[in-house]
């Protein structure tokens, strides 16, 4: 339902490149950078486990709990926050339910693709090699787990670095820092407590933050529809970014079509809005820092084109101009 | 109604309304020119009032005020037809969501505004010399502050609802595990 166009295509393309086991493009020797995010993205996806992590960005800091399991395929998770005002997003497979109490309200939908391990996983570590250059940064500790440290950092000015620190015998991603053109830190979350379970107690995964005033609220499936004339060009992309997913949907508070192209590098995903400018609204143009996120906003033909994403300014602005109408 | 309304946007003013009173006080603002005239007035009001004005001034000033509101012409203002309930429902998950997320834009930090700028000042809402909803900075990527005014409310709620867009897509990337759903809950309210 949610798949792009370019989905079937795409994913035939990806699957015939996953073909290839990962033992072969394996190293025999210690692990290298490349398999350690190999083991950090199978890890989130595949482990039972029960966390507390300190999530911080634009000065603000809070704490959230994550209970996550996986049982034949099915993937189930609970974030909860454990500061500030009481949220819940309950994920079961692609079906997702935000639990936001200060709204009074409750919703439930399936929203975006499913968020499995991805099949092209290999092919991306790949990619990723000619943008970033990845350093071992040695052992640490975090949460009382032994941790292996990896730098990212960018090749070029289109993209941000990371240090990841990962659990030293399960993969498991348990400290992450995203840093900026000037090599500030605009965000990072760390675990501070962390349990592993064989099998976790299904209890866990109840929601807690129902509360009396609470309205259940069934969100439909979101029909999403493609016109048959794809409008929209792609040019010249910062290097390394490709079209991820493409749909149509309405948005909030206007009737108004939305265009949403999704962009990746394979760590940095950059979103591209695109819709008919209004002109009894206000329709701000130039680019915005929204704490770890850039946007660059561009009218273009009566459309508005907005990008966003956790990259640069440079980039949000690079891939804005890159969006034009076809013809 | 009336009543309620002048409540509602005086109470906006004040900075004194919550989700989802406050969300529908602003979607109410913004298809309403004349509560747009009104807001303005109510912000003279208050910012006159809160003004230090000898008390007896301040007092008769109170009072030409309240006459002047007392006169205020009933708002004829037709009742906005439901949207089609599939809509409505398409809509209330980024509705919900964006309003979480509303907060993302009213805390950026206002260092950004100058680059290379000292040490980083985050806007501090409960300080701020006017309501927040008023005026709201944003950071811009130039050398340029932007500025949204209530006017840009719009602006305001286009980049919201993307914000969350993006964060609930890019989820798909998998690499990034689950910090996307942390951006979404994490985004604090105003107060």
């Amino acid at each position: 339902m949610k798949q792009s166009v370019f989905a079937p295509l795409l994913g035939g393309v990806l699957l015939a490149v996953t073909l290839v086991p990962a033992v072969v493009l394996a190293d025999e020797t210690a692990l290298t950078a490349r398999q350690w995010l190999e083991r950090m993205s199978q890890a989130a996806h595949q482990l039972d486990y029960d966390g507390t992590f300190v999530y911080s960005h634009d000065g603000h800091m809070q704490t959230m709990r994550i209970v996550h399991s996986s049982r034949d395929g099915t993937e189930r998770e609970r974030l909860l926050s454990l500061s500030g005002p009481p949220r819940e997003v309950i994920r079961n497979n692609d079906k997702v339910t935000c639990i936001l109490p200060d709204d009074n309200e409750v919703v439930e939908e399936s929203t975006g693709p499913a968020r499995r391990l991805p099949m092209d996983l290999p092919r991306r570590l790949a990619t990723l090699e000619r943008h970033y250059s990845f350093r071992d940064g040695g052992d640490e500790r975090v949460a009382g787990h032994a941790a292996r440290k990896i730098l990212i950092t960018p090749l070029d000015r289109y993209r941000y670095g990371h240090a990841l620190w990962l659990h030293q015998d399960k993969g498991l991603l348990l400290r992450s820092e995203l840093y900026n053109e000037e090599g500030r830190v605009v965000e990072q979350l760390m675990f501070t407590a962390l349990e592993f379970h064989e099998a976790l107690p299904p209890s866990l995964l109840e929601p807690e933050t129902r509360g009396r005033d609470v309205v259940w609220q069934r969100g439909g499936e979101l029909p999403e529809w493609h016109d048959a004339a794809d409008l929209w060009a792609v040019g010249e992309l910062p290097p390394g970014f490709m079209l991820e997913n493409h749909r149509h949907h309405f948005m909030a508070g206007s009737n108004a079509q939305v265009e949403h192209l999704l962009f990746s590098d394979g760590l940095a995903s950059v979103s591209v809005f695109i819709e008919p400018e209004d002109e009894r609204r206000d329709g701000f143009v130039g680019g915005l820092r929204l704490g770890a996120v850039n946007s660059f906003t561009r009218s273009h033909n009566g459309y508005l084109i907005t990008v966003m994403g956790e990259v640069p300014p440079v980039t949000a602005r690079r891939i804005a101009e890159s969006v034009a109408l076809r013809n | 109604m009336e009543n309620h309304t002048s409540e509602q946007i005086s109470a906006l003013v004040d900075d004194e309304l919550h989700a989802p009173a406050l969300r529908q006080a602003l979607e109410q603002l913004r298809r309403d020119v004349d509560l747009q005239g009104r807001w303005s007035r109510y912000h003279l009001i208050s910012d006159t009032l809160h003004a230090n004005f000898a008390s007896a001034r301040a007092a008769s000033l109170h009072l030409r005020v309240h006459e002047a509101l007392e006169q205020e012409p009933t708002l004829l203002a037709p009742r906005r037809k439901q949207r089609l309930p599939a809509l409505a429902k398409q809509a209330a998950g980024v509705a919900i969501a964006a309003s979480v997320a509303a907060v993302a834009i009213l805390t950026v930090q206002q260092d950004d505004l100058q680059p290379g700028g000292a040490e980083p000042a985050p806007i501090q809402m409960a300080q701020s010399p006017r309501p927040a909803h008023e005026l709201v900075q944003l950071a811009s990527t130039g050398r340029q502050a932007a500025v949204l005014t209530a006017a840009s409310a719009d602006a305001r709620g286009r980049l919201n609802a993307y914000l969350v867009n993006h964060n609930e897509y890019s989820v798909s990337s998998g690499m990034q595990g689950v910090l996307p759903y942390v951006r979404i809950v994490s985004n604090e309210k105003a107060k």
